[in-house]
This record gives structure tokens, C-alpha cells and sequence, in this order.
């Protein structure tokens, strides 16, 4: 069977996991699939979305936002209780039914934990090719992504399907403002475009449970913070800034900035931020308008988290550290000292109390 | 008690920044250190020490690759490990995803494991599939992004980084479980015991052998995915240094990423 002949088929969407509160947020949800959508568009054939629900009031909530995002043929509702909690077993196994019974020839999700464990496992039932982090659709059969911690940049070649292929959003933020703009123009023009058809999924296979959920914990981030992944401001937590005073004066200043606070594997590994602070090639990958990198040497497994950034600042007392290379503005100073010129710097508001 | 088996793989040193070959047809990892993938290594610890604890009856490693990748398996000998299995593969190059986590089904399924534990991926291709793919194969539970696991008589309990937060699972054995970054701390290597790991049982099996034991079927294509070409990723960064936080501030004021007075 040639490559070419092979490319034809369906593709399938999966929509975020909406585990995280921001992604119940219809705005958060619509550019997140808008992201996806750019990606699976690229690929030139009908393009479905899955979504996944515990119950089908919420399942059709969330289909409404959808409906009217360009290029979507089908949305399909997995609903069952078994399928809230995100996870791999029930989820990989309900979108398999889906897959096999329309077909579906690329399966293309976030590049998050939620879908790496479900999509990942979808992969294997289907005995399936599965790419993650892929940054560009150069041709229907190419994707690109990186490798080797983000030093290296790979072109694949995908000779067998179906595939699954988890994509870095940011990556395709260009795209997705479009269509979105797109959407938002055909709804005040009064155009009455059919949508997307939303259809649910009848009858939902057997699901296995196997595993049980025992407790949730929610990260160390508090709520006023917004969410790592989606933040415009990154402040970047290193050595350097993880203990008092500094560690306190960056925090003030990412609330005040309304920023999202990153961290080293360092200064994770040593107990002082959450995990899912990380940023780097084993954490989160992050593409904020500014990032802000406050006592961090810049190790090339961090600097794959934030290359995306659109503007590097460093701030660190080590004049030969390497995150100066990759940083559009450095300060080679005390970060103690910078933290506090920056918070005198903010413009004063009514609410601030004084120190 | 169980059978722990820990797949891992070989990779270049994660110190070691690659290149490109010239041509792009690949990576250029000549004369680079090569060592156990650091979240395979991390798995190899975690489930040495549930043997130390009384908690699994053997620790066998095992790998898919070259003659080479003996080495990883030496050291994870040294590091404790029983016994090693070496699946050799006639190419260079290691075999994609798929095809790897049927070959890793087999052994499972041969050494009657009760619990794999790996790495969520390898530092190399950056992946982060194959485990889940066995899980799959196996038609065993998975848990992904292990922080911290418990093993108990027939379950296993496991925290797990998610997106936010943790979240604790409890999964039935036989299982796959991936370890993240903070699951163990891999423990140094001893010259005695590298002395002693060269009389450990280090067991070779070709690809057919193994595919056939177990009766799984290999992918009918071996190589879904064609690396067509690569390239190093030069970051185009202005590098302007500036004298303190006034200057800074103005800089992104100028872009528009800095709160303006209010007025």
C-alpha cells in the first residue's frame, strides 16, 4: 500500500481534559481544541472531536462551545460515568470503540499528562504509532518535533496508520487565533452555519476499572495564580531564588504581575515547589509573551521548557551562566536586589498595602 | 511476592549536548558517554529497593538493542539488579515504540512479572510512549509519572504527577508502572560489585526468539515512523545586556508587557 493511498481517512480530536478547572472555562477550552484543530487541519481531511464526560449534561456544555469552530464535521459524546476521572483504561479503551467503529486515522491530542497516559495507552490497543510534542504538520504524511531535550529538531515520516499524535498547543497558537477569529466573524455576520454534529456514542463498549482513584491532590498553586501552562507572565524560579527573602519577593511579584511561577528541577527536587512547577524537557513546556528566569543557570533541560517564550529575561549574579545565551535581556546582578527595584517599579494601586 | 522487571534503555549521557549529523540524517552521538536512561535508572532504584524491603522476590533488567547495550546492562547488574535479559537486534538503531512494547509484552508474559517498572521516557527521542503501549499489549493497568509507589500483596499504590497536582492510584497486579523524575535516587556504583555483576547471569535472545515464546504477534510494519531528517535548533535570542531592573522595566514597557499607571 503506497504512503500516498494511505494518507486518506478520517482524523479524530480528542478534547482536553477538563480535570483542570481553567479548562471548564468555555474560552480556555475553545482555543485549546482551536490549537488542536490547526494542527489536525493541516492533515486535509474531515476532522471529528471526542469528548470525553462523566455525564451527558456536561458532555453537551462542552459540545456547544465546540459546534461552531470551523472544519469540524462530528462531535462525538463518550459519556459514561466511568469516563469522568480521566482514567487510561475506561478512556483508552471507550475511544478505541470510537476509532475502530469510524475509522479514524489519526488520533491527535495535547501534549499533557492526561492524554500521554490515555493516548498513549489508546496507542498500544491499537497497535498504533504515537509521536508526542510535535510543533509543525509540514506535509500530510510529515510532523516535526524535537528530540534530544529540544537541541535537536526531527522530521518523521509516518508510514502506518492509524497514528496517534500528541501536539505542543502554542505551537499552533497562530493558527488557532485565526480560526477562532473565523468562528467569532461567521457568528456576528448572523450566518447561520449548521455546525458541527454533535452525536453520542451508542452504545458505549464495555469499560474495565481496574484502578482506583484514592485521593486527588491539587497543586501547591493557589488559586489567584493562573494556570502554569496558559500564563501571558512566567516567573522563573531557580536556585538562586527558591530561598528567603528572595522567594517571597517573587511571589509578591508574580501576583502583582498576575504571573504564573515556574520552577527548576532543582529547586523541585529539593522540596521547595511543587512538581507541577517544573518546567523543562521532563516537565511542562511553556510559551508565555514574557519569562522571567530569577537565579536560574539555565541547564539545556530547562531552557527546552521555555524556548517557546516570547521574550527570555535573565536575572542571575553569575555572568557566565548559560541562560544569558538564550535570553533576550540579561541582568547580571544580586536577584534579591532586582526582585525589589522591579516590585518598586509596579505602578501604585489604591489596594496596596504598605510593607 | 513479586517479579519486578525493568526494561531500560541506553542513551547518551544527558550532560552530553548532541549535533547533528552533517547530512541531517541523524544524530551524532560518536564517542558521547553512553548510560542507562536516567528515568530507567530511577526505576531500576525503586525497584531494588522494594526488594531490599522484602517486597519483590527478583529484579530482572532488560533491553532491546545492539551488543552494546550489554554495558547498560552491566551497570544495572552492579547496581543490583539479578539477572539481565539482552534482546539483540541486528541494526544500530533501536526498534520504534510499537515493536519494542511487543518484544517487552513477551518477556513479561515469560518471566511471569508481577510488576514493570520503567522510565516515562527516554532522554533521547523524548517519546514518553512505550510504556503505556506495553501496559496496553499486556492488558495490565499503567500508572504514569510514579513520584512515589507502595507495593502491597496484590495491589500497587502509586502517586502520580498529573497535569495539576498528584493524584494516588491503587492498581492490581500485575501492572506497569512509569517513574518520573522523583520516584528514587539512584544509588552509586561500587567497583566491588561491578566485579561482582560480571558473574551475574546476563541471558541473550534474539528478536524472533522472543516474538515466538510468547506468541505476540510483531507490528506487520517495523518502522511506522521514518526519521526523514534532522537539524541542531539554534535559539535566536537578542542577548542584550542591561545595567539594572529600571532599564529592564522600560524594556517591557516598550513590548507592552509591563502593567501601565493607572490613570
Amino acid at each position: 500500500m503506497g504512503v500516498e493511498m494511505a494518507q486518506a481517512g478520517a482524523t479524530l480530536l480528542v478534547a482536553p481534559a477538563d480535570l483542570v478547572a481553567s479548562v471548564r472555562e468555555p474560552a480556555v477550552l475553545r482555543r485549546e481544541v482551536a490549537q488542536m484543530l490547526a494542527a489536525a487541519h493541516r492533515f486535509g481531511q474531515p476532522v471529528d472531536i471526542a469528548l470525553l464526560a462523566g455525564d451527558v449534561a456536561d458532555a453537551r456544555d462542552r459540545a456547544e462551545v465546540l459546534a461552531r469552530l470551523p472544519g469540524v464535521r462530528r462531535i462525538w459524546l463518550l459519556v459514561d460515568a466511568r469516563l469522568g476521572q480521566w482514567l487510561a483504561e475506561p478512556c483508552a479503551a471507550a475511544l478505541q470503540a470510537l476509532v475502530v467503529a469510524e475509522g479514524h486515522v489519526r488520533i491527535i491530542g495535547h501534549d499533557s499528562m492526561a492524554h500521554r497516559d490515555v493516548l498513549g495507552r489508546l496507542a498500544g490497543l491499537l497497535q498504533a504509532p504515537a509521536l508526542s510534542d510535535v510543533v509543525a504538520v509540514e506535509a500530510p504524511e510529515v510532523v516535526r518535533r524535537p528530540m534530544h531535550a529540544g537541541a535537536i529538531v526531527a522530521d518523521v515520516r509516518i508510514e502506518a496508520l492509524p497514528v496517534v499524535l500528541l501536539v505542543r498547543g502554542a505551537a499552533f497558537a497562530g493558527a488557532a487565533a485565526a480560526l477562532l477569529a473565523e468562528a467569532d466573524d461567521a457568528g456576528h455576520e448572523g450566518h447561520d452555519a449548521a455546525g458541527a454534529e454533535i452525536v453520542v456514542l451508542d452504545p458505549m463498549p464495555d469499560l474495565p476499572v481496574p484502578v482506583k482513584l484514592e485521593d486527588v491532590m491539587a497543586s501547591g498553586r493557589d488559586d489567584a495564580m493562573p494556570d502554569l501552562a496558559r500564563a501571558r507572565i512566567v516567573l522563573g524560579m531557580g536556585r538562586g531564588a527558591a530561598t528567603e527573602p528572595a522567594r517571597s519577593l517573587l511571589m509578591q511579584l508574580a501576583r502583582r504581575l498576575g504571573a504564573a511561577v515556574a520552577a527548576t528541577r532543582a529547586v523541585v527536587d529539593e522540596g521547595l515547589a511543587p512538581g507541577d512547577w517544573q518546567v523543562g524537557q521532563t516537565g511542562k513546556r511553556i510559551a508565555p509573551q514574557l519569562y522571567v528566569a530569577f537565579g536560574i543557570s539555565g541547564a539545556h533541560q530547562h531552557v527546552a521548557g521555555i524556548a517557546d517564550a516570547r521574550v527570555i529575561v535573565a536575572v542571575n549574579r553569575d555572568a557566565d551562566a548559560p541562560i544569558f545565551k538564550v535570553a533576550d535581556f540579561g541582568i547580571v546582578a544580586d536577584v534579591e536586589t532586582v526582585l525589589r527595584d522591579m516590585l518598586m517599579q509596579l505602578p501604585s494601586r489604591a489596594e496596596d498595602k504598605p510593607e | 511476592m513479586v517479579r519486578i522487571l525493568v526494561p531500560l534503555r541506553q542513551t547518551v549521557d544527558a550532560n552530553v549536548v548532541v549535533r547533528a549529523l552533517p547530512d541531517g540524517s541523524g544524530v551524532d552521538a560518536q564517542g558521547a558517554a553512553l548510560v542507562i536512561n536516567p528515568f530507567d535508572e530511577i526505576a531500576l532504584e525503586a525497584a531494588l529497593q522494594q526488594k531490599e524491603q522484602g517486597r519483590a522476590v527478583e529484579v530482572v533488567v532488560a533491553s532491546i538493542g545492539p551488543a552494546e547495550v550489554e554495558r547498560a546492562l552491566r551497570t544495572a547488574l552492579a547496581m543490583g539488579a539479578d539477572r539481565a535479559l539482552l534482546v539483540r537486534t541486528q541494526a544500530q538503531a533501536l526498534p520504534a515504540a510499537p515493536v519494542a512494547a511487543a518484544l517487552l509484552a513477551a518477556l513479561a508474559r515469560r518471566e511471569d512479572a508481577g510488576l514493570v517498572l520503567m522510565g516515562k521516557q527516554a532522554i533521547d527521542d523524548d517519546l514518553g510512549m512505550t510504556a503505556q503501549m506495553l501496559a496496553a499489549r499486556l492488558g495490565w493497568p499503567q500508572a504514569m509519572f510514579a513520584a512515589s509507589l507502595q507495593l502491597e500483596d496484590d495491589s500497587a499504590v502509586v502517586v502520580c504527577e498529573h497535569d495539576v497536582g498528584t493524584r494516588t492510584l491503587r492498581l492490581p497486579l500485575p501492572c506497569v508502572v512509569a517513574a518520573d523524575l522523583r520516584l528514587a535516587e539512584p544509588r552509586f556504583v561500587s567497583l566491588a560489585n561491578v566485579m561482582k555483576a560480571r558473574r551475574k547471569p546476563l541471558e541473550v535472545l534474539d528478536v524472533a526468539q522472543v516474538a515466538e515464546l510468547a506468541g505476540e504477534a510483531l507490528p506487520a510494519v517495523a518502522e511506522p515512523l521514518r526519521l526523514l531528517r534532522v537539524a541542531e535548533v539554534r535559539q535566536r535570542r537578542q542577548q542584550q545586556m542591561l545595567p539594572d531592573a529600571d532599564a529592564l522595566v522600560r524594556q517591557l514597557h516598550q513590548q507592552g508587557l509591563w502593567p501601565q499607571e493607572e490613570s
